[in-house]
């Protein structure tokens, strides 16, 4: 009766490879996915209660888990860069996200019992192909993880008010959508919403999830707000 | 014969602040029946008296269970009886808060921690404060019969295999949990017959005990096989120290409810074989 596992926090990252994204956007997201990792794996090293896994779902003509892993332990993630090219096929991605915001019991990647409401973040620079996503949304919305879960829409160099209201619904009433207005500033922007919502949900777990949404939101909108000073 | 053992301990987290345990578990047998039951007071800041609020909870229903006698099950159907098991658990546990609220007024030491909101809010659903999960199994002839409300869970084992009596996929998750105290308890109050010839035994535990593990199969073969085994051979202690330890050193940090009945007589080969 032993092996006791430390909990499990799962980062979510729903990334746009649609031919738009090619060059500065997607060279940014990869640098970014490098640095996160090495970033949590430190967080990892120091926090005693939680480890950190991560799901990569990139989407254009066809929505897929990077390496074809729903899951990896943060530590024994490695992947290839990310190319762009294709279509935008945004509904694609939530199908997938709908199949691991389950419990494991059931084919997904959450805990069957107890477990850390995970974070998601969804990148994107244009308008998704289907719209509206009204029967996608409802099935996530419909899943208990995704109800909890602390959710982020970054808009990329995006004045498309269509696209900023699907990442509004995305997000929902309780996350934030971030305009990053200058590709060169997404790296930073990446890394500031996941590091620093990873470093607040992974301490503390006895805190109430609800304050706990709110107090990570104010730490990144500071971040935000220092965004050409800040340093990881 | 059954062999039955039921404890909770205090959470390291609870100790730390003085806190005291907010679950209750206990055992129950005659000639003709066993029941075991672990319920989690909740933790938040309202749930004042959710260390009582959870004794009563396995007061009721070892009441309920404890009066049911097998011609029930030959008048009525199995809807009619596991309605009429949760309600008579929901009243007998409304009952016991109200004859508690009648005995001790709630006194201001209680809500000094509370903020004007919080105490409103307690005065218009008093029954808040005893705030509770529940879950329970009895043995009963060849039925076996679950109770669950919230988190934590009820596991039936069979032959090496382990089973959630209750599994609802729309049930909330991370740390989230239903309560007895909900006006719409009812609801969420799961009661389930089963046909007890194949069953070897039932865990009833709190999430304390059972969030650790994360998932089902984890849980099955690292806690519940070598449980099974303990339990047979009659390893009470380390059982015991297992449960103290779980609360105290090795889980998350929250109290820990064991509440379990085995079958003396079922073959220890597939729980003994599939151990890792």
């Amino acid at each position: 009766m032993d092996k006791i596992a430390k909990q499990k926090l799962n980062v979510i990252m729903l990334i746009d490879k649609s031919k738009s994204m090619q060059g500065k956007r997607i060279e940014q997201v990869n640098q970014a996915l490098k640095d996160v990792k090495k970033q949590l794996i430190q967080m990892q090293d120091e926090n005693t209660n939680v480890d950190f896994a991560l799901t990569i779902i990139s989407f254009s003509t066809e929505a897929e888990f990077l390496n074809n892993e729903k899951t990896k332990d943060v530590t024994e993630f490695d992947f290839a860069d990310i190319k762009g090219g294709g279509w935008s096929n945004l509904h694609l991605a939530y199908q997938k996200l709908a199949e691991v915001l389950k419990k494991q019991s059931q084919g997904g990647i959450m805990a069957d019992f107890g477990g850390i409401a995970p974070i998601i973040l969804l990148m994107t620079d244009g308008h998704p192909t289907k719209y509206p996503l009204k029967q996608e949304m409802e099935l996530l919305n419909g899943l208990p993880w995704f109800k909890v879960a602390l959710r982020y829409g970054v808009a990329i160099e995006l004045k498309d008010e269509k696209t900023l209201r699907v990442l509004q619904d995305f997000v929902g009433n309780e996350g934030d959508v971030i305009e990053c207005l200058d590709a060169n500033t997404l790296k930073k922007i990446i890394k500031i919403v996941v590091l620093t919502a990873s470093k607040v949900q992974s301490q503390s777990t006895g805190v109430k999830q609800q304050s706990k949404k709110q107090q990570i939101r104010q730490h990144v909108q500071q971040c935000l707000q220092e965004v050409d000073d800040w340093e990881w | 014969m059954t062999k039955y053992f039921a404890k909770s301990a205090t959470g390291f987290s609870h100790l730390k602040n003085g806190a005291r345990c907010q679950d209750f578990s206990c055992c129950y047998h005659d000639n003709e029946r066993t029941i075991v039951s672990a319920c989690d007071g909740h933790g938040g800041e309202v749930y004042i008296r959710s260390h009582l609020g959870s004794k009563f909870a396995t007061k009721a229903i070892i009441k309920v269970l404890g009066n049911i006698e097998k011609n029930l099950f030959y008048r009525h159907t199995r809807q009619e009886i596991e309605d009429y098991i949760k309600l008579g658990i929901l009243c007998e546990w409304n009952a016991l808060v109200e004859k508690d609220l009648k005995t001790r007024r709630l006194h201001k030491k209680e809500v000094a921690h509370l903020n004007e909101k919080q105490i409103k809010g307690i005065q218009q659903n008093s029954a808040k404060m005893y705030g509770t999960t529940l879950g329970a199994a009895m043995w009963f002839g060849n039925k076996l019969i679950c109770v669950s409300l919230g988190d934590g869970g009820v596991f039936i084992l069979s032959k090496g295999n382990m089973f959630l009596a209750f599994n609802d996929e729309d049930d909330p998750v991370a740390n989230f949990t239903y309560s007895i105290c909900q006006d719409d308890a009812y609801q969420h109050l799961n009661v389930a017959l089963f046909d007890a010839s194949n069953v070897d035994g039932v865990i009833v535990c709190t999430d304390g005990l059972v969030n650790p593990y994360q998932n089902l199969s984890n849980f099955n073969q690292s806690f519940a096989k070598p449980l099974f085994v303990a339990l047979r051979q009659g390893e009470i202690d380390k059982i015991d120290r297992f449960v103290t330890d779980m609360a105290q050193k090795n889980g998350f940090g929250d109290d820990v409810s064991l509440a379990v009945m085995i079958k003396q007589n079922c073959s220890l080969r597939s729980y003994k074989d599939k151990q890792k």
